[in-house]
């Protein structure tokens, strides 16, 4: 099976040579990484959290200044307000939880252990709950916010609720009991009851890539910004060129839907399109909902943001800098600040005419940039696609798997949609496609620009680049918190008295050859090249094809590769030894 | 040389279809016909119809044997061989030869039969039509004997040029590219635009209507092929075409980057006049406005592009508070492919079965929608016409199949389309409704592209056979036609197909309510998708 399915990106009509679109370059600024943005309390302020930068960058948006950068903390995944100069910051590198002041007298950050990476930290419009993501362990803990800010934190007071998904975001409903936490990669939600600690539901929605959350005013229907990845569909260029193989969207549910588990949570589901034909709009982020209901949405991938005053039927797009994926309104609503990640800059955009205000404001000096930064802008750029409708980012999120199948030509057959695979680890487990087609990761990610994504050639030093960037994505640690090593070695007997390491040899857990292990595929493909077992703690699909959703139905159901049923005992420790992989 | 006598499209085409200079008979028959000073080879057309044989052997999903396809092949070459007596046979009027293969006639002289097709092999036959051809112009009761064995197969292969295959393709995707423009022969011979479509790459290039074009890419296009002339402005989105062009501002050169042409698939309701009929002159009364709950959409074919527009259509139709949907079908404007059919109603339906696919290996897939639906909500009347294309009764049958839409047919009062209600009266339901995805084959010298059933599709109740029958029938009143009796007007009535002479044209449709009557058929969808609302409230 492969280890690369990759949507990456190389456009079309190269949009990349426009003059208003420049091509990422090596003079180009970035590397500290913005990503989430909330006003100050002090008037004409914002405050940024820089992810690589791991501070809180305190910006003065009408001076264009930046005021005071707060603290160190490793890699920040995310931050909120607590209190109109109070903030939590998630931090990984070690995990904590960080309260921050950005008042200029109290510039002591508290420090908070946290035994897993918090991913991402939400309070509610009241300011009295919060919620701490955790990706990797799948699981949300809720608290009063009083309980957080309070010496010490009495841990006995989380409610921890286990997702049977890894989370990405998360929002609070308007009544404050009620929180929203969105699938990272696919397209789940579940529907947290954060006051009895209890999951609702969990709702699944067509689509992958949830990457912005927002509320209405009256809080009666939720936004999101998502990607939708059809069915029946190829990556030819007709099909991409009218969006009928990845289309971006953000979608309007009903809360009552949601909320109530009994009903159809898609029962007034309404899909806004973002993006035409021509005019594509690869990797919707953040989005906002203004108090008069304008909706404005960063779009990652083109380096724009789109608002509309109504039902999404005259979006009016402006650029800004490289990937903006965070954007909230000035204290007068008339402003829109947009964090550029890739850049490690702020925009101004005044909403009623669709223009930058001034000019871009810097959040702070940049080093010289390395072939995997350039890759990593590459890779997170839609403009390398047709029309600019994806970016590799579209269908590796973050360097993950969507986990959707895509008929992408890989294998060299149409008609043979396949799952898309982790590029997490790819430098290693060479050679790639699920027939093994390609034996370097340069072929591969050259055949995805020009034929997945339906790109024109890249020059081939920003193929190199691209490589350079993948060979950086590593694969995450199994939880220690979860893992049973006892079980781990038990497992790991049982995985080689099965012999399975024949295909899936360590320490890759893969080998450089295809294998005829009894499946087949629409076009008779029957030798598959073993995917990486690395990561699959991670991983919410399985096989060529998805047939598996679980890891346990590849032993348990599938029966891969066994010649008999195992033991449940057996079957157990495998798959503790397979998850710590 | 040919002169440009008709208008041709390069880089676009109107309602009329794609660039070619004819139907697709005589695409096919451009093999019996090559161009002018073309040695006419009898190799290369049995090698073509070897290759097509050897095709459909390998991908037809029916798996037919050799010998089934020289029984279709003999079929089809039975009536031409059997009208060749030996030696030359005279001229022949081409209404004769209609006449002749629709069985309405005889030629005359009379015909000998002296040979049994079944016991010849194609090359024998092609010999045998050659020889009647004198070797020098391919044997004019052949020319369709290619689309007649096609036609005669099961699930109706088409052969294409390559290159028109391709441009059947872009077509269907609602993806052709090329500069936006028609073309024909301007008074001195040369290439003329004498339509820029707005918006089309000619357009934003600044090029008007009947400009005439000198040279494409230096080669002068004066006397030359019209088919030529399009081949060389054609090309891959993108690239440039370089032109000399004339027209009231002087000559001049000009480069223009070869770009997509873009056709809406979707319409909504007509303002202030009718909607064309093409075969109606009389435009008739302005059309008045719906009734405020109605969403009307009009899909003048089924692409790639048509979701996209649907979602932008399903928008306007929240926004202005409609709640109901008729969908008409009818009167497409270009080729569907059942390609696009499938988004299309996993566009319009909700996690629901649409259908199956049987592969040759008899492997069943099933084609599922996924849980986004657009109109959702929406209670749904299909219009189709009684002769709609397969990719349009696809789509209303399975919208009628999984209940999401109750099915209208129009029928329009041809001669023909009574002679068939009549048939249909007393036979029941038409048979003949099997669909097949079809799927594009190269041939093996490479300029040819047999389009090949490769899937059967079953309908969700595993049945082959997709005749609709609709929940209700109307019948658009032809005056010119009068002269058939009345009884066969009636889509109920059991009449006897007998032709009167002169007798009134009294189409006979269910009642409307005086409000709906000037709408014609659409006032009959909104009185039962009234009438249906108002039960399922009532439940």
């Amino acid at each position: 099976m492969m280890r690369l399915t990759f949507l990456s990106g190389i456009a079309g009509i190269l949009i990349i040579l426009s003059s208003n679109t420049p091509v990422p370059s090596a003079e180009a600024p970035g590397a500290d990484h913005p990503i989430a943005i909330r006003l100050g309390h002090e008037p004409n302020t914002a405050v940024i959290a820089q992810q690589r930068g791991g501070a809180l960058i305190v910006v003065d948006y009408e001076r264009g200044t930046v005021l005071r950068t707060l603290g160190r903390f490793g890699t920040l995944t995310d931050f909120d307000g607590l209190t109109p100069d109070h903030f939590i910051v998630a931090a990984d590198h070690p995990p904590r939880l960080a309260i921050v002041s950005t008042s200029s007298n109290d510039t002591t950050p508290r420090e908070i252990f946290w035994p897993t990476r918090p991913t991402a930290v939400r309070v509610s419009t009241s300011g009295d709950q919060l919620a701490i993501l955790n990706r990797e362990d799948r699981r949300v803990d809720c608290l009063a916010t009083s309980t957080i800010k309070s010496h010490p934190f009495d841990r006995s007071r989380l409610r921890t609720v286990k997702l049977p998904f890894q989370p990405g975001q998360c929002l609070w409903l308007s009544d404050d009991r009620h929180l929203i936490a969105t699938d990272a990669y696919g397209g789940r939600l579940a529907v947290i009851d954060a006051l009895a600690g209890q999951l609702t539901s969990v709702r699944t929605i067509p689509g992958h890539n949830i990457a912005g959350l927002a509320l209405t005013t009256k809080g009666d229907r939720l936004y999101l910004t998502q990607q939708i990845l059809h069915s029946g569909a190829s990556t030819t260029l007709d099909d991409i060129h009218w969006g009928g193989t990845l289309t971006n969207v953000l979608r309007s549910l009903a809360v009552s839907d949601l909320i109530d588990p009994t009903a159809d949570h898609l029962a007034h589901n309404v899909i806004l399109p973002l993006g035409e034909t021509g005019r594509a709009t690869g990797d919707p982020a953040a989005v906002i909902v203004r108090k008069d209901g304008m909706l404005i949405v960063t779009l990652a991938g083109v380096n724009e943001v789109a608002l509309d005053r109504g039902m999404g039927l005259e979006w009016k797009r402006v650029a800004v800098g490289a990937r903006p994926t965070a954007v909230t309104l000035t204290h007068d609503g008339e402003r829109a600040l947009v964090a550029n990640t890739l850049d490690n800059t702020l925009t101004v955009v005044r909403l009623a005419n669709v223009s930058v205000v001034g000019r871009t404001i810097s959040l702070g000096a940049v080093p010289a940039q390395t072939a995997a930064d350039r890759g990593e802008r590459l890779f997170f750029d839609a403009r390398l696609s047709h029309d600019r409708w994806m970016s590799c980012h579209s269908c590796h999120p973050g360097g993950h798997t969507n986990g959707q199948l895509v008929d992408n030509f890989s294998d060299g057959t149409d008609q043979t949609a396949k799952r898309v695979l982790s590029l997490r680890g790819v430098r290693e487990t060479a050679p790639y496609a699920w027939d093994g087609r390609f034996a370097a990761l340069a072929d591969q990610v050259r055949h995805s620009v020009t034929s997945t994504m339906q790109g024109d050639p890249i020059p081939e030093d920003q193929i190199q680049d691209l490589v350079a960037f993948l060979e950086t994505l590593s694969v995450p640690e199994y939880s220690r918190d979860q893992s049973d090593p006892l079980l781990v070695a038990a497992g790991k007997k049982v995985f080689d008295h099965n012999d399975c390491g024949q295909c899936h040899a360590g320490p890759t857990y893969t080998s450089p050859v295809t294998y005829d292990v009894g499946l087949v595929d629409e076009r008779g493909l029957r030798r598959f090249n073993p995917p990486s077992l690395r990561g699959l703690h991670s991983a919410d699909s399985f096989f060529h094809d998805a047939r598996a959703r679980q890891l346990e139905d590849v032993l348990r159901v599938q029966q891969h590769q066994l010649s008999a049923p195992l033991e449940e005992a057996d079957l157990r420790a495998l798959l503790e030894f397979l998850r710590s992989l | 040389m040919e002169r440009w006598q008709g208008l041709l499209l390069a880089g676009c085409l109107l309602a009329s279809g794609p660039c070619r200079t004819g139907n697709a008979g005589e695409t096919v028959s451009a093999l019996w016909d090559p161009p002018a000073g073309e040695v006419i080879e009898i190799d290369r057309a049995v090698i073509l119809v070897e290759d097509v044989f050897k095709t459909l052997q390998a991908r037809h999903v029916d798996r037919p044997s050799r010998s089934d396809l020289i029984a279709v092949w003999s079929s089809a070459a039975n009536p031409v061989l059997q009208s060749i007596p030996d030696g030359n046979y005279g001229p022949l009027r081409w209404t004769t030869l209609f006449q002749v293969f629709s069985g309405k006639a005889t030629v005359e002289p009379p015909v000998v039969a002296k040979v049994i097709p079944e016991q010849m092999t194609v090359r024998e036959q092609m010999e045998r039509i050659w020889r009647a051809s004198s070797g020098k112009e391919f044997e004019p009761r052949a020319r369709h004997l290619m689309t007649q064995f096609l036609s005669q197969t099961a699930g109706s292969p088409a052969l294409f040029r390559a290159a028109e295959a391709r441009v059947e393709r872009q077509l269907a995707a609602n993806a052709y590219v090329g500069l936006g423009v028609t073309a024909m022969s301007s008074n001195d011979a040369y290439l003329k635009f004498p339509t820029i479509l707005p918006g089309g790459a000619a357009d934003r290039a600044g090029l008007t209507n009947e400009v005439v074009v000198l040279t494409i890419d230096g080669w002068n296009t004066q006397h030359q092929s019209i088919t030529d002339a399009v081949e060389r402005i054609r090309g891959p989105v993108g690239t440039v075409v370089n032109l000399r062009v004339r027209d009231q501002a002087g000559e001049r050169d000009i480069s223009i980057r070869r770009d997509f042409v873009k056709f809406q698939t979707v319409h909504g309701w007509p303002r202030g006049s009718r909607r064309t009929n093409r075969e109606t002159l009389d435009l008739g009364p302005p059309l008045p406005s719906l009734p405020g709950e109605f969403a009307y959409v009009r899909c003048s074919q089924l692409s790639a592009s048509t979701v996209q527009e649907l979602h932008e259509a399903e928008l306007r139709a929240r926004q202005s508070g409609r709640t109901a949907l008729i969908l008409d079908l009818r009167e497409p404007e270009r080729n569907s492919d059942v390609k696009y059919t499938r988004r299309i109603a996993d566009a319009l339906l909700d996690d629901i079965l649409l259908w199956r696919e049987q592969d040759r290996e008899g492997r069943l897939t099933d084609i599922r929608s996924d849980r986004d639906c657009l109109f959702r909500n929406f209670p749904m009347a299909v219009m189709i016409a009684s002769d709609s294309p397969t990719p349009q009764k696809l789509l209303a049958a399975t919208l009628q199949d999984t209940g999401r839409a109750i099915v209208i047919e129009i029928s329009k009062g041809t001669s023909h389309e009574l002679e068939r209600l009549a048939r249909t009266a007393h036979t029941g339901p038409p048979s003949s409704t099997a669909i097949y995805r079809l799927e594009s084959c190269s041939l093996a010298d490479g300029r040819w592209s047999l389009a090949v059933p490769t899937a059967r599709f079953l309908r969700a109740n595993g049945e082959a056979n997709w005749a609709i029958p609709p929940n209700f029938r109307w019948q658009e009143p032809v005056p010119e036609i009068a002269g058939i009796e009345s009884s066969l007007r009636t889509p109920s009535a059991v009449g006897v197909n007998t032709i009167t002479e002169k007798s009134p044209l009294a189409v006979s449709n269910p009642a409307l309510p005086e409000s709906l009557q000037a709408f014609g058929p659409v006032g009959l969808a909104i009185a039962e998708l009234r009438a249906a609302i108002l039960a399922s409230g009532n439940k």
